[in-house]
């Protein structure tokens, strides 16, 4: 009966995995300087009618196709939104999230300049959306790209152009 | 080009040859059981679209087993089986290790004569980790990789399968041909990574042809040769295709494949054999594109 009431249990609630950091020394978020406390600002509609710095219309990459385009607002200080429009299709892999650089091809892993702004989740990887930030490397981003950071694979591209 | 190299891992649905003629009902007393090692080495990624990209290195190891044992004379029989160690591994990202999921089934035969039809009810129980925890003090991007390297998909899900099975001999060849079909109902995980809801899983239709063959001649007749062809299919269409939890390991909604596999066996003596086999496809959806490998230990008495 207690073993019975184990595997039960064990059925229930399964096995907790076991994670392993296989990041290189200094490649870790917080060495690079990568901002990832994005993920608690999400897909937020606060703050509107920044002044537009910044906007470009997606491409896909990798094989894939992306619509919409991206807007660069300056908020103030160091704080900035990406503004997606309603338009705005790209991709479905697991965990995409928006990124900036002024690198104009990410490759398969993250540098220093770099900055995550937002994970988009759910249906978030269609339609409009407002992601608020505040980093001042941002001001010097030239591409805004859709990217799944695990894999390292862009999918969409957006190249900013001053309005 | 590089679709028509690409190749994809079969995980559990596709076993070892015998591990697959359900439609043969064991005889009470009869068992069969076989633990199983798979390795997975893919760098590019069938993407939901059904198109291959290029991804980080992504390892796959687990260890699985499968066993049978006749009840009732060719009205029952159960089985079990599944992942007992799955360790996935993004190079230079991450790596998470833990339990799989386990199945288990019942299978009564229908016909059998002048063929095998067997009737089964498989249930897959979610005894691996859909949400990986990347630990205390790790940062957001290190839970992003764990959360793309679960080990199980959190759902429990009911197939209903039918299974058939024919045995003959042409001159000193030994052959059988055995197919099966089954409807998998599935259902709502328990937690999905990141702070994305659960989502229902869409049903899939599981399908699986096979075809063995032995030579009767001193020595060789150790040796199976199979080649099987199979297939999971997902049923329900939602519309637009939209991005939910992570679909990567083959784990999760919409895992869609066309797979071609070979496998030989060899018997060792004492009820023992061993074998070795290679999957792929050459049409899938959110499983790696890349060979699996399986060596394996059998025992039947």
């Amino acid at each position: 009966m207690r073993w019975l009431a184990l595997g039960m249990a064990v059925v229930s609630w399964g096995c907790d995995a076991r994670f392993q950091d296989r990041r290189p020394d200094g490649l870790d978020a917080g060495a690079l300087g990568v901002d990832v406390g994005f993920f608690d600002v999400g897909s937020s509609d606060v703050g509107i009618g920044g002044e537009v710095v910044g906007r470009g219309a997606f491409e896909g990459r990798s094989g894939y196709e992306a619509s919409g385009t991206a807007t660069l607002e300056s908020l103030g200080g160091d704080r900035y939104a990406i503004v997606l429009s309603p338009d705005f299709s790209s991709a479905s892999v697991p965990d995409p999230v928006i990124v900036t650089s002024s690198r104009p091809s990410l490759g398969t892993a993250l540098q220093d300049g770099d900055v995550m702004v937002a994970r988009l989740g759910g249906e978030e990887i269609r339609g409009g959306g407002r992601h608020e930030i505040s980093d001042a490397r941002i001001g010097e981003a030239r591409y805004v790209f859709i990217y799944c950071v695990p894999f390292g694979v862009e999918t969409a591209r957006a190249a900013l152009e001053a309005p | 080009m590089i679709r028509a190299w690409a190749v994809v891992c079969v995980l559990g649905v596709i076993g070892s040859s015998e591990a697959s003629a359900q439609a043969w009902i064991r005889d009470p007393g009869s068992v069969y059981a076989k633990l199983g090692y798979r390795v997975i080495r893919a760098d590019r990624l069938y993407g939901a679209d059904g198109e291959t990209l290029p991804i980080q290195p992504y390892r796959q190891h687990a260890v699985e087993f499968y066993g049978e044992a006749g009840v009732l004379e060719r009205w029952l029989m159960v089985t079990a089986g599944g992942e007992l160690l799955r360790r996935g591994v993004l190079v230079d990202q991450g790596a998470v290790t833990g339990v799989g999921d386990l199945r288990v089934g019942a299978w009564t035969g229908l016909v059998e004569a002048p063929f095998r039809l067997a009737l089964g009810l498989q249930v897959g129980l979610p005894t691996g980790d859909p949400d990986p925890d990347a630990g205390e003090g790790a940062d957001r991007s290190a839970q992003t990789i764990a959360d793309v390297l679960p080990t199980g998909d959190g759902e429990f899900d009911v197939g209903l399968h039918l299974a058939v099975g024919h045995g003959f001999r042409w001159r000193r060849v030994q052959q059988y041909v055995a197919g099966d079909v089954g409807y998998v109902l599935r259902t709502t995980p328990r937690d999905a990574p990141g702070a994305l809801e659960p989502a229902d899983f869409r049903d899939q239709l599981a399908w699986r042809a096979e075809i063995g063959l032995r030579v009767d001649r001193p020595f060789i007749e150790r040796f199976w040769f199979v080649l099987r062809l199979s297939g999971l299919v997902v049923v329900q269409d939602r519309g637009v295709d939209v991005n939910g939890p992570p679909r990567f390991a083959g784990l999760g909604d919409g895992v869609d494949y066309t797979a071609v596999g070979l496998e030989t066996s060899v018997r060792l003596g004492a009820g023992l054999s061993a074998s070795f086999g290679a999957n792929g496809a050459f049409a899938a959806k959110n499983v790696p594109a890349a060979a699996a490998w399986t060596l394996g230990l059998s025992y039947e008495g």
